[in-house]
């Protein structure tokens, strides 16, 4: 694939992830890579030469999806052995284990969303920011199954991210409140925690987030307010932040007849001394060590 | 014709020009010629109330009414996202389906509509996949203009012929979707025979199967993110189809097209409980205003015997061959309509044709789908011939993809000459058979 097809690509995903965060955009590239290896036509040697260039081409994502990645490297150690039988029967192994691996993600995201639903408790006011599926499903859980009375501050940022959470919101009456996010000042007397995501979180102590998240990371961490990131195992990464190729761009720009060059990067990050608590499928885990055990 | 139609021509010519050179809003153009010859007495506003065709303005006004709640209730939206999965990403599927249901559509629909909801997708789609929209969307117009020729409701030019004649729909169905579906056939096999490259299958590289893949999740996401009325759209579709079953059965009802439509739209916008302002916000006013003026305009210079010297002088002196006949008014149609608006040419043509046939009768129409084939598939020949391709360019234009005249005209001048040689064996088989 050529250069600009794999920019394309990567464009698509940077979308997909600004759209739906980086969980269900795994869960959604997992079930492409499946399709696409049902309708790919090749013999058994191209199969896996084709394999580890899609590969290649997923591990240099903008930024990387640092879970995709982790879960295709445990699929294409998996597949080794496979790779010297019929086209057929590598197709069907290949189905078999990235199906697997799909299933344990979302299963490792569902007892994320549980454990995210016990750090609810009554009388709060939840600020959110980057909110994933999982946060989102915690929120209406804790107020439709487990009856806690909070509320939720939504700061509104990507509108199409913003609107799936309030769809929710709304859908389960759960009592909320939209702002802009420059607004938050106004709230920061009555907020109780902020509830983040992640993209992934790298060896040298930083959160991969959403854009606008770092921001409001640092204000809510200035006053005091306890910062809770959520995020699978699975997104830990063994790089440092230099390594996950966050997507810069520049851009021309004209607004009100003024023209000027404008640069914007896809992804913030967070340093994790300012974050309390990290909450993975596992539980909550050691601030200092987050790779090495759970507390 | 003495030297009072002089003043009608002159106000005539300077609206073509006006309109042709885009100096003017066609309506604006169009309404100030009327007036001009109201204030300078030429016509009075009783004799200019009465050349307009209410038929026409009536057919249109319903049928805008049943596309803006169409629009409303996420029919088309549900129709492209289906399409988009069943091309699977593969090249020759996206031109091949999205061509053919976009000319289906046209056939039935507005033009304008089908490709406002159709080119937005298939540039999301060709773009993600890192081909060029270009050839796609030149390729969908024309499929737009194509389609929109086999009807009687399909395009401005039929539904002007169809009122002001006084054909049936039926007619229309009966002579006209032969050459059509042969003139797309042969566009699209056009299109793929010169851009092979572009069409190669994906089948063999799965970094862009995966691409595909990913890509048609995110069109189901990004274009079906509202919520679905099914009782909303049941309703609307049920409408659609009653519109299109009187259209077919007019000779038995004895309903005309402009009388179903308004009907049909005022009894679809009672049982959605549609708020009137803001469909009548969706009904595209000015180019009501447009047929209207134009209607005058043409009728003045036929109070003044303009048409009646054109028609004697120009179309009257190729003969009494009907086969040179009915091809001087396909091709003169077909090239004026590549460069100048088809609503203002037929409306001027139409009563040109009508003295052709009064002094030698061509039965079965034949002349009239002359001009219907000519003006409709005329206007694929450059990118301002047809309202389909000046929406489909300025989309383009908007998503970051600039097509130049030449480049556009390179692509589809050569599809509408085959088009327009199609047609032309097709009417010249009509003739060999009846006449």
């Amino acid at each position: 694939m050529k250069e600009n097809q794999n920019n394309t690509l990567y464009r698509l995903i940077r979308d997909y992830m600004n759209a739906v965060g980086t969980s269900r955009t795994t869960v959604a590239a997992l079930k492409s890579y499946m399709e696409a290896i049902r309708r790919v036509q090749c013999s058994a040697t191209e199969f896996k030469a084709l394999i580890l260039e899609l590969n290649t081409v997923i591990r240099n994502t903008q930024p990387k999806i640092v879970s995709l990645m982790h879960l295709l490297e445990m699929f294409e150690t998996e597949m080794q052995e496979h790779f010297g039988t019929s086209v057929d029967e590598t197709k069907r192994k290949a189905l078999e284990i990235l199906s697997r691996k799909l299933s344990e993600f979302e299963q490792d995201t569902t007892q994320l969303s549980r454990n995210c639903t016990k750090c609810v408790t009554t009388e709060d006011f939840i600020i959110v920011h980057s909110p994933t599926a999982y946060i989102r499903d915690a929120l209406v859980r804790a107020h439709v199954e487990l009856k806690i009375d909070f509320r939720v501050l939504v700061l509104k940022q990507e509108f199409y991210r913003s609107k799936d959470l309030l769809n929710a919101m709304i859908q389960n009456g759960v009592a909320h409140l939209l702002i802009n996010e420059h607004n938050l000042s106004h709230y920061l007397s009555d907020a109780t925690k902020l509830f983040i995501s992640a993209v992934s979180i790298t060896a040298d102590q930083k959160a991969i987030t959403g854009p606008g998240t770092a921001n409001v990371v640092s204000i809510c961490h200035a006053n005091k307010l306890p910062v809770y990131l959520f995020a699978e195992t699975v997104k830990f990464s063994h790089a440092s932040l230099s390594e996950q190729q966050i997507y810069k761009e520049q851009n021309h720009k004209i607004e009100s007849g003024f023209s000027f060059d404008m640069t914007a990067f896809s992804h913030d990050f967070v340093d994790l001394f300012m974050v309390d608590h990290i909450i993975t499928e596992e539980g909550e885990m050691d601030l200092r060590h987050p790779n090495a055990k759970h507390i | 014709m003495g030297t009072d139609a002089l003043i009608p021509v002159l106000v005539f010519v300077a609206v073509y020009v006006a309109i042709s050179f885009e100096w003017l809003h066609k309506a604006t153009a169009a309404v100030l010629g009327v007036m001009t010859l109201l204030v300078l007495g030429v016509i009075d506003e009783h004799a200019a109330a009465k050349h307009i065709d209410f038929e026409t303005i009536m057919l249109l006004i319903g049928m805008m009414g049943i596309v803006a709640v169409l629009k409303k209730s996420g029919f088309f939206t549900i129709l492209t996202v289906r399409i988009a999965k069943m091309t699977g990403g593969q090249p020759v599927r996206i031109l091949l389906l999205f061509c053919i249901i976009t000319a289906i559509i046209s056939a039935f629909l507005d033009n304008v509509t089908t490709v406002l909801i159709m080119v937005p997708i298939i540039i999301e789609l060709t773009r993600g996949m890192g081909l060029d929209p270009r050839i796609y969307v030149v390729a969908l117009a024309m499929a737009s203009n194509l389609g929109g020729t086999a009807t009687l409701v399909g395009d401005p030019p039929n539904i002007i012929i169809g009122s002001k004649v006084g054909l049936t729909f039926n007619q229309f169905l009966f002579y006209l979707p032969i050459p059509v579906i042969l003139s797309t056939v042969v566009v699209l096999f056009y299109f793929l025979l010169t851009n092979r490259k572009s069409f190669k299958p994906i089948d063999d590289n799965l970094t862009q199967l995966f691409s595909v893949q990913l890509l048609i999740e995110k069109i189901d996401m990004d274009f079906l993110s509202f919520k679905l009325d099914r009782t909303f759209l049941f309703k609307s579709i049920i409408c659609l189809a009653v519109a299109l079953l009187l259209f077919i059965t007019q000779t038995i009802t004895h309903l005309t097209p402009g009388v179903v439509a308004l009907t049909v739209s005022m009894i679809l916008f009672t049982i959605t409980r549609m708020d009137i302002e803001h469909i009548l916000l969706e009904v595209e006013w000015s180019t009501l205003l447009f047929f209207a003026g134009l209607f005058i305009l043409v009728g003045a210079m036929e109070d003044q015997g303009v048409i009646e010297w054109i028609a004697r002088n120009i179309f009257l002196r190729v003969g009494d061959n009907p086969y040179i006949m009915v091809l001087t008014v396909l091709w003169v149609s077909g090239i004026a309509s590549g460069f100048i608006d088809n609503i203002p040419f037929t409306i001027t043509m139409i009563p040109i044709v009508r003295m052709m046939l009064e002094t030698n009768p061509i039965p079965h129409n034949i002349l009239w789908w002359a001009l219907s084939l000519g003006a409709c598939l005329g206007g694929n020949l450059t990118q301002i011939g047809a309202s389909a391709n000046i929406i489909s360019v300025a989309i383009l234009k908007r998503n970051g993809y600039d097509i130049s005249f030449g480049r556009y005209a390179l692509l589809s001048a050569p599809g509408t000459i085959l088009s327009m040689v199609i047609s032309s064996l097709v009417l010249m088989g009509y003739l060999w058979i009846f006449v």
